[in-house]
């Protein structure tokens, strides 16, 4: 039983860890060599999708990427409320750096895995109108002062700074 | 709308662009280990309630069988005495 779980699960977790792991660190925006923090949200998210194994594989149980995915979000969004209430400002970096955690949230949801407004606004708890403002507001920020921001490095305020 | 799928896709590509981060060999392993520890942990503590739960029940069980909580207790008093 434990032996089958867990060849189950590595056989899961091999194929998913490579688009979760982008998906985390896109959200932490740490640069693609040195990711340990997406790599602790990663582990986490795994662990915890593989205690509860035996149920999702069952018939109606919730699909094992959704599930491994909402728990790497919601964990990143918790901290992300925990440590940075207000944007970190010089530390955060990547693509989506110049975005506070939500928007980077709502753009890897959107955007990155697909998903349709109404999923991501239950995933994350919020209604369908303020997701879909949360995402044109982050889309209009990333094709606007993004490209100013990379010449003029610093705790520039995109999100303040933005209508 | 054409314009806004258009600009999301430009904000995708951004996203893509950059290299995909190297996935550690061992991470899955090190998934497996912790969700292991988190399963024996989960399994654990459902034991010790239900144990809890169970030990509780058959000292009521005892309990209520020898103090009989059901039965009316005798009178203290004595029932006045009428038509005598």
């Amino acid at each position: 039983m434990d032996r089958r779980r867990a060849r189950e699960f590595e056989a899961f977790a091999a194929g998913a860890a490579g688009r979760l792991l982008h998906a985390a660190v896109l959200l932490t925006g740490e640069p693609p060599d040195a990711t340990p923090r997406a790599q602790r949200l990663l582990i986490a998210a795994l662990s915890r999708t593989y205690a509860e194994w035996d149920r999702l594989s069952g018939a109606d149980g919730e699909d094992p990427y959704d599930r491994a995915r909402r728990e790497l979000v919601l964990r990143f969004a918790r901290e992300a409320a925990w440590r940075d209430p207000v944007r970190r400002g010089g530390r955060a970096a990547g693509v989506l750096g110049g975005l506070g955690p939500q928007e980077r949230i709502v753009l890897v949801l959107r955007l990155y895995e697909g998903l349709a407004e109404e999923q991501t606004a239950a995933l994350i708890g919020l209604t369908e109108e303020r997701v879909r403002v949360v995402c044109a507001r982050a889309v209009a920020a990333m094709r606007e002062p993004s490209r100013r921001r990379r010449t003029r490095p610093g705790p520039s305020g995109l999100r303040e700074a933005g209508p | 709308m054409r314009g806004a799928d258009r600009k999301r896709a430009e904000v995708l590509r951004m996203m893509l662009d950059p290299v995909r981060p190297d996935v550690p060999a061992d991470i899955v392993r090190r998934a497996t280990e912790r969700g292991a520890r988190l399963l024996r942990r989960r399994r654990a503590a459902r034991r010790v309630i239900w144990t809890l739960l169970i030990v509780a029940l058959i000292m009521f069980g005892v309990w209520a069988s020898a103090a009989h909580p059901w039965s009316v207790p005798p009178t203290e008093t004595t029932p006045p005495l009428e038509d005598w």
